[in-house]
C-alpha cells in the first residue's frame, strides 16, 4: 500500500492538474448520469399524476433537463477520457524516465539481465493502468459519492443513507478491500509466468542434454506445471472478481430498493412529492454507473501493488537522482599511465579471489595485449581499470589519480572499454555517434568513422548517418556494429583503451578490418587489450601472459614492437 | 454484425455455458423493471394509503431477482474465467510439447525468447475474448431483441424508436471497430515503443554509464514519450468520437422516450400503445428498460479490439506448433529408465542423408561411418559442412531422410530413440547447466543414487579441480542461464556429468572450441580419460584433438561428396 502511495505520488507531481481535471470530469459525467435518469423519472411521475388531475406540472424544465444532461454527459465522458489519457501519457513518459535515472542510480548488477528487464517492463506497463483504472474511479466515486450524499441528506438524511450505504459499501468497500488482497496471488500468478519462461528457455537451450539423459519428458511437465500453479492463483483470483461484481451490482440495487422503500415512508408522511420520489429512485440508478469503472479495475489492485512494490524503491532513487549530472570525461588528455597497486577482487562473496596482491604498470603510451586461460582476471582487470568494479582492497590509476566513476578518472581523463557487450542503441548512427561527444560536427563523425574503418559501409547506406538502427543497434552486421562502437569511442578521445577479445566471433575479413581501425583509433593513447587470438596481439608492444595464480607469468615483444624493430 | 460462432474454435464451445449464463442474468432485468414499476406505480396511485406496504412484495421480488442476477453474473463470470484458464494452461503445456519434440539441429526454430513471450505474455490475450468478448457478442444480438419485444408490446412508438436505432448500429459497430483497431494498435505500438525504449537504453546500461551520457538517455526517454502522446493524442481525439456517438444515441433514444411516456400521460400525445392504455407503471416499465436495450451494444464496443488480440495470439500459437521442422526421434514423455551398463556399443552410419525440414536442404549426404566397439573416432572437418548434424542424428535428435543408423545393430527408430539414448551422453560446445547447485548439475544424468565418491572421481577426471577452490564447493548456486561458471569451467563440469552418467557411447560436439589454450588441453585430457571404455565419436575443427583420436575421418574435405553449406545458419563462426 505504501508502495502505491509513492507511485501515486510521483503521479501527482507530475500531472497534479490534469489529474484532477480528469478526475472532475469523471463526476461530472457521473452526475449528468444521475440527472439524466433522475429527470427522467421525474417527468414521468410529474406527467402521470398531472394527467389525472392531481398536480399541476410544468413539463418544459424536465424535458430541458433531459437534453442538457444527454448531451451534458456525452461531453463530459469525452473531455475525460481526453484529459485523463493525456495526464496517463505524461505520466508513463516520466515512471519511464524515473525508472531508467533509479536503476542507473542503483548499486548493484552493472547490467539488467534479459529476465530483469521482462519483469520490468511487466512491471511498468502494470504501472500505466493505476491512475486511469483505479485512482481516478475511485476518487471520483468518493467525490461524487459526497457531493450526492449532501445533495440528498439536504431532502431526507435516511433517504440519502439509504442510496449511498450500499452503493458505497458494495461498490467501493469491497472492491478496495478484496482487491488489495489479492495481491498475494497476483504475485503467485506473475512467479509462476517466470517459471514458465525460465523452463521453456531451460527446454531450448538443454534439449540435448535433456534429451540424453531421458529427461525432456521431466521438463516439458515442469513447464506445465508451472503453468498449472499459474492457473489455480488465477481461479482464486477469479473468485474474488466474482464477488466484487456480485456486490457491485446489488450494491448498485439494493440502493434502489432501499430508495424506493423509504422513499415510501417519505411520501406517505407527505415529506416529499411523488415526483421527487419517482427521481430519487430513478436516479439511484446512477449508482450503479458510480461503483462500475472501480468494479472493473479493482482487480489489478493486487498486479498493480506488486508492480508498484517492485518499482517504488527505483522511482523513489531516480526521483533523487534527477538533474544530478554526473560531469562527463573530458577527451583528448594526454596518454598516462596505468597502475594496479596491490590490488585484492573477487567478484561476489561465494566466488574465489579473481586477483590477490596483484600489482602491475602500463606505461603512459604503451599498448598491451593481456593473454592467458580463461578465469584467471583478464577481463577483470579491465573492469576494475574501468570503474565498473571497485578493487577489495589496494588501489588502481590512472596517470596518479584514482577511477572516479565508470569510464572516468579522478583528473577527468577518458577512459575508453569496448567488450563485447559494448551495445549500440535504437535511433540513428549519428545519435549514436554523438553519445560519446555529444557537440560534434558532422565532419567530426565522418572523421572518426573514417578511422574505424565504418566509413564503406556508411557509404553503403543511403541516409547515412541519419540511418535508424533498431534495438542493440540491429540492421548492421556484428562486424559493422562493432566499427561503429569504435568509432563512438574514438569521439570519446580516451586517454586508455580498455579492450576485449576485439575481434571474437568475427569472420576473419570483418575481425581484420576491425583490427586496422582499432590500431589507428588507439594512436598514441595507452591500452590494455584482452584477446586470447595471436592475431590480435599484432598490434601491441608487449604481450603479458597472466597466469593461473593471477600474476603476470611472462612478458615478450608484441607484434608492434617486432615489427618496429625490425623494420628500423 | 459478425457471422455466426465458427464451429473449430474449442475455447468459444466450452464457454457456451458462461455466454448462456450471462445472458439470462441481463434478462432477468427485464421481470425486475417490471416489478419496480409496479412498486412506483403503487406509491403514486391516490388511492393507495400505505404506500410502503403497498410496494413491499414488488420490491422483496426486485432484491430476490436482483440476487438472482447477482448469482447468474458470478456464475458466468466463473465459467468463462475458468474456461480461459483451461485454455491457457492447455495452451501452454501445447507449446512446451511441440518445442521438446524439436531438434537440435533444425537452426531455423524460433528462438527461445520469443517462445517465452508467447507463452508467458501473449497467450493471455486469449482470457478477455473468452471472459468478455464473447458474452457481450451474444448479448448483443439476444437482449435487445427480448427488449425491443417486450416494449412493443406496450407501445409500438417505443419500440420505434428503439428500433429506429436498430439500422444505426451497425454504422456504429463499423466506426468503433476503425476507432478500437487504432486504439489497440496505439496500446501494441506505441506504448509498446515508449517501454522499447526505455528496455534498449537499459541493456545497455554499462556502455552508457562509461560514456557519462546516463542523463542524456534519461532526456532522450522523455522526449520519445512527449513525442508518442502528442502522436497518440491526436489519434485518441477521433477514437473517443466514435464512442461518444453510441453514448449519445443512447442517451437521446433513452430520452425520447421519458419524454413520450410523460406527453402521454399528460394526455398531449394520444398514439404510439399497442395493447393496453398507458399508464404510469407500464410507462415507467417502458423507460427501465430501454437504457439496457442500449447496455449490449456499448458492452461489445469496450470488448470489441479482444478478439483481434485473441486471434493474433491463436495465430501465432498455430504457426509455431504446425510449422514443418525436424523432430526428435521417438517419445519425449515421462522420464526414460536408465539401461544397465553393457559393453560399449558399435555404430554404423548407413548412406545417412538428413535434411531441412522446410527448405529440404541437404544438412548431409549419403554419409557413411563405421565405429567399432570402444573405439574412439574424431569426424573432422571445417565448419557447416554437418557433423552436428551427425551426432544429432546418431543420437535420434534429427530424422534421417534416408540411410539408417545402427548402435549395436539395433537401428535407431522412433519407437526405440528414448531407450537408445540413454546410452548416450553429449558434451557440447554450449552444454546447457540449470538453475540450481552445483551437485544437482552434475547428478542431471546420473543414477539417483550416485555415491559422493563417485562425484569426486568424474570431478577428477575432467579436471575440475577448480570446483575445490569455490567457497561453497559442489553447493555453488548456478544462474539461471548457466551462469556463475566460466565457458571453460561450465565444458570441465559438462564432462564430469558425462562421466557420471555412467553412459557407454560418448559423443562431443565441438568440446574444445572457444577455449583458450591450457583449457582446451585439459578438455582434451578429459575426454581421453573418459574414452576408456566408451565408444566415442568427436566432431571437431580442432586437429591437435583430433590427432589424440583412435581414427580420424574427415568431412566436407575435397572429394567428398558436396554438402549443402549451411554453416552460417548451424554453427556460428
Amino acid at each position: 500500500m505504501r508502495a502505491i502511495l509513492v507511485i501515486l505520488r510521483f503521479f501527482l507531481r507530475r500531472a497534479a492538474g490534469r489529474l484532477a481535471l480528469g478526475t472532475l470530469l469523471l463526476v461530472a459525467t457521473l452526475a449528468a448520469g444521475a440527472g439524466l435518469f433522475a429527470v427522467s423519472g421525474w417527468l414521468i411521475a410529474g406527467s402521470a399524476l398531472a394527467g389525472l388531475g392531481l398536480i399541476v406540472f410544468d413539463t418544459f424544465r424536465p424535458s430541458a433537463g433531459i437534453r442538457f444532461f444527454a448531451v451534458g454527459r456525452t461531453v463530459a465522458r469525452y473531455a475525460e477520457r481526453l484529459a485523463s489519457h493525456d495526464a496517463t501519457l505524461r505520466v508513463l513518459a516520466a515512471l519511464r524516465v524515473a525508472v531508467f535515472r533509479g536503476l542507473a542510480a542503483s548499486p548493484g548488477p552493472a547490467q539488467p539481465g534479459g529476465r530483469m528487464l521482462g519483469r520490468l517492463s511487466g512491471d511498468v506497463d502494470a504501472l500505466d493502468g493505476l491512475t486511469i483504472r483505479l485512482a481516478a474511479p475511485a476518487v471520483a466515486t468518493l467525490v461524487a459519492g459526497a457531493a450526492g450524499l449532501v445533495l440528498l441528506g439536504a431532502v431526507s438524511v435516511p433517504l440519502a443513507l439509504a442510496v449511498f450505504v450500499p452503493a458505497l459499501l458494495g461498490g467501493l468497500l469491497v472492491p478496495v478491500v478484496l482487491g488489495l488482497r489479492a495481491t498475494r496471488d497476483a504475485r503467485r500468478k506473475l512467479a509462476a509466468l517466470d517459471a514458465v519462461r525460465l523452463r521453456l528457455a531451460d527446454l531450448d537451450r538443454g534439449r540435448t542434454d535433456l534429451a540424453l539423459a531421458g529427461r525432456l519428458g521431466e521438463k516439458v511437465a515442469a513447464v506445465g506445471d508451472a503453468a498449472t500453479r499459474a492457473a489455480v492463483a488465477e481461479r482464486r483470483l477469479a473468485r474474488r472478481e466474482a464477488v466484487i461484481r456480485a456486490a457491485g451490482l446489488l450494491g448498485g440495487q439494493g440502493a434502489i430498493a432501499a430508495a424506493a422503500l423509504v422513499g415510501a415512508g417519505l411520501l406517505a408522511a407527505g415529506a416529499i412529492s411523488g415526483p421527487l420520489f419517482v427521481a430519487v429512485v430513478i436516479g439511484a440508478f446512477a449508482a450503479i454507473e458510480l461503483v462500475g469503472p472501480l468494479r472493473a479495475g479493482a482487480l489489478d489492485l493486487g498486479r498493480t501493488a506488486v508492480a508498484a512494490r517492485r518499482l517504488a524503491p527505483l522511482v523513489e532513487v531516480g526521483e533523487r537522482a534527477a538533474g544530478t549530472v554526473t560531469p562527463a570525461p573530458a577527451a583528448g588528455t594526454a596518454a598516462a599511465s596505468l597502475h594496479f597497486e596491490n590490488v585484492d577482487f573477487r567478484w561476489a562473496d561465494d566466488r574465489p579471489a579473481i586477483l590477490e596482491n596483484f600489482s602491475g604498470v602500463v606505461p603512459a603510451g604503451r599498448r598491451i595485449a593481456l593473454v592467458g586461460p580463461s578465469g584467471v582476471g583478464k577481463s577483470t582487470l579491465l573492469a576494475l581499470a574501468a570503474g565498473l568494479a571497485r578493487p577489495d582492497a589496494g588501489r588502481v590509476s590512472l596517470g596518479g589519480a584514482g577511477i572516479a566513476a565508470p569510464g572516468r578518472s579522478e583528473s577527468g581523463a577518458a577512459i575508453g572499454l569496448l567488450t563485447q557487450s559494448t551495445r549500440l542503441f535504437r535511433g540513428t548512427i549519428a545519435d549514436n555517434l554523438r553519445l560519446a561527444a555529444p557537440e560534434a560536427a558532422d565532419d567530426d563523425l565522418l572523421a572518426a568513422c573514417r578511422t574505424a574503418g565504418f566509413a564503406p559501409v556508411l557509404e553503403r547506406l543511403p541516409a547515412g548517418l541519419a540511418t535508424g538502427l533498431g534495438d542493440g543497434g540491429s540492421g548492421l552486421s556484428g562486424g559493422e556494429r562493432r566499427r561503429l562502437a569504435l568509432a563512438r569511442l574514438i569521439l570519446a578521445r580516451p586517454a586508455l583503451w580498455l579492450v576485449d577479445e576485439p575481434t571474437e566471433g568475427l569472420d576473419a575479413v570483418a575481425a581484420a578490418a576491425v583490427l586496422a581501425g582499432l590500431d589507428a583509433a588507439i594512436g598514441s593513447a595507452t591500452a590494455l587489450i584482452v584477446t586470447h587470438r595471436p592475431e590480435d596481439a599484432a598490434i601491441a608492444d608487449e604481450i603479458w601472459t597472466l597466469g593461473t595464480d593471477g600474476r603476470v607469468a611472462g612478458v615478450r615483444p608484441g607484434g608492434r614492437e617486432l615489427a618496429g624493430a625490425g623494420r628500423r | 454484425m459478425p457471422a455466426a460462432v465458427p464451429p473449430a474454435d474449442p475455447a468459444t464451445r466450452a464457454s457456451r455455458l458462461a455466454t448462456l449464463l450471462s445472458v439470462a442474468a441481463a434478462l432477468v432485468w427485464i421481470p425486475q423493471a417490471f416489478l419496480l414499476a409496479v412498486a412506483l406505480g403503487r406509491a403514486l396511485d391516490a388511492e393507495t394509503t400505505d404506500p410502503v406496504a403497498a410496494m413491499l412484495w414488488p420490491v422483496a421480488g426486485f432484491l430476490a431477482l436482483a440476487l438472482l442476477r447477482a448469482g447468474l453474473d458470478a456464475a458466468a463470470h466463473l465459467a468463462a474465467t475458468g474456461t480461459a484458464i483451461d485454455a491457457k494452461v492447455a495452451l501452454r503445456r501445447r507449446i512446451a510439447a511441440t518445442v521438446a519434440r524439436w531438434s537440435p539441429a533444425d537452426s531455423l526454430r524460433p528462438p527461445a525468447g520469443e517462445i517465452a513471450n508467447l507463452a508467458a505474455d501473449q497467450i493471455e490475450a486469449i482470457e478477455p475474448y473468452i471472459v468478455r468478448y464473447a458474452p457481450a457478442r451474444t448479448r448483443m444480438m439476444v437482449v435487445p431483441l427480448a427488449i425491443l419485444a417486450v416494449t412493443f408490446t406496450i407501445s409500438w412508438a417505443a419500440g420505434l424508436l428503439l428500433l429506429l436505432a436498430g439500422p444505426i448500429i451497425p454504422v456504429f459497430m463499423s466506426l468503433i471497430g476503425a476507432a478500437a483497431r487504432e486504439r489497440s494498435e496505439r496500446q501494441l505500438g506505441e506504448i509498446g515503443g515508449l517501454t522499447g525504449v526505455l528496455l534498449d537504453r537499459l541493456s545497455g546500461l554499462e556502455t552508457l554509464r562509461l560514456f557519462g551520457a546516463v542523463e542524456a538517455s534519461a532526456r532522450a526517454i522523455a522526449d520519445a514519450g512527449e513525442r508518442i502522446r502528442s502522436r497518440t493524442m491526436s489519434v485518441l481525439a477521433l477514437a473517443f468520437l466514435s464512442s461518444a456517438v453510441l453514448e449519445i444515441f443512447a442517451a437521446i433514444g433513452v430520452g425520447l422516450i421519458a419524454v413520450w411516456v410523460g406527453f402521454s400521460l399528460i394526455g398531449w400525445i394520444d398514439f404510439g400503445t399497442t395493447l393496453w392504455p398507458l399508464t404510469a407503471t407500464s410507462g415507467l416499465f417502458v423507460l427501465l428498460l430501454a437504457p439496457e436495450y442500449f447496455q449490449p451494444l456499448r458492452d461489445f464496443a469496450a470488448a470489441y479490439h479482444d478478439k483481434a488480440s485473441a486471434d493474433a495470439a491463436r495465430a501465432r500459437v498455430a504457426d509455431l506448433v504446425d510449422a514443418p521442422r525436424l523432430s526428435i526421434l521417438g517419445s519425449v514423455e515421462g522420464t526414460a529408465g536408465r539401461p544397465a551398463r553393457a559393453a560399449p556399443p558399435a555404430v554404423t552410419v548407413t548412406a545417412l542423408a538428413v535434411r531441412g525440414a522446410t527448405d529440404r536442404a541437404e544438412m548431409l549426404a549419403s554419409f557413411d561411418l563405421d565405429v567399432a566397439a570402444g573405439e574412439c573416432i574424431a569426424v573432422l572437418g571445417p565448419s557447416g559442412t554437418g557433423k552436428s548434424t551427425l551426432l544429432a542424428a546418431i543420437a535420434g535428435l534429427a530424422p534421417a531422410a534416408g540411410g539408417e543408423i545402427r548402435i549395436d545393430g539395433e537401428a535407431m527408430t522412433a519407437d526405440i530413440a528414448q531407450r537408445l539414448r540413454r546410452r548416450m551422453a553429449w558434451v557440447g560446445q554450449d552444454s546447457a547447466l540449470f538453475q540450481g547447485s552445483l551437485a544437482a548439475n552434475l547428478r542431471f544424468a546420473a543414477a539417483p543414487d550416485v555415491a559422493a565418491a563417485a562425484i569426486d572421481d568424474a570431478l577428477a577426471l575432467a579436471a575440475c579441480g577448480f570446483v575445490g577452490r569455490l567457497p561453497n564447493g559442489l553447493a555453488t548456486r548456478i544462474g539461471a542461464d548457466g551462469s556463475g561458471l566460466s565457458g571453460g569451467e561450465a565444458r570441465r563440469i559438462a564432462l564430469a556429468r558425462a562421466a557420471l552418467g555412467d553412459a557407454d557411447l560418448l559423443l562431443a560436439d565441438e568440446p574444445t572450441a572457444h577455449l583458450d589454450a591450457e583449457t582446451a588441453a585439459l578438455v582434451r585430457e578429459g575426454l581421453l580419460r573418459l574414452a576408456r571404455g566408451r565408444t566415442v565419436i568427436i566432431a571437431t575443427h580442432d586437429r591437435t584433438l583430433a590427432a589424440l583420436a583412435d581414427r580420424v575421418v574427415e568431412i566436407g574435405a575435397p572429394g567428398e561428396p558436396p554438402l549443402a553449406a549451411r554453416s552460417a545458419l548451424e554453427e556460428p563462426a
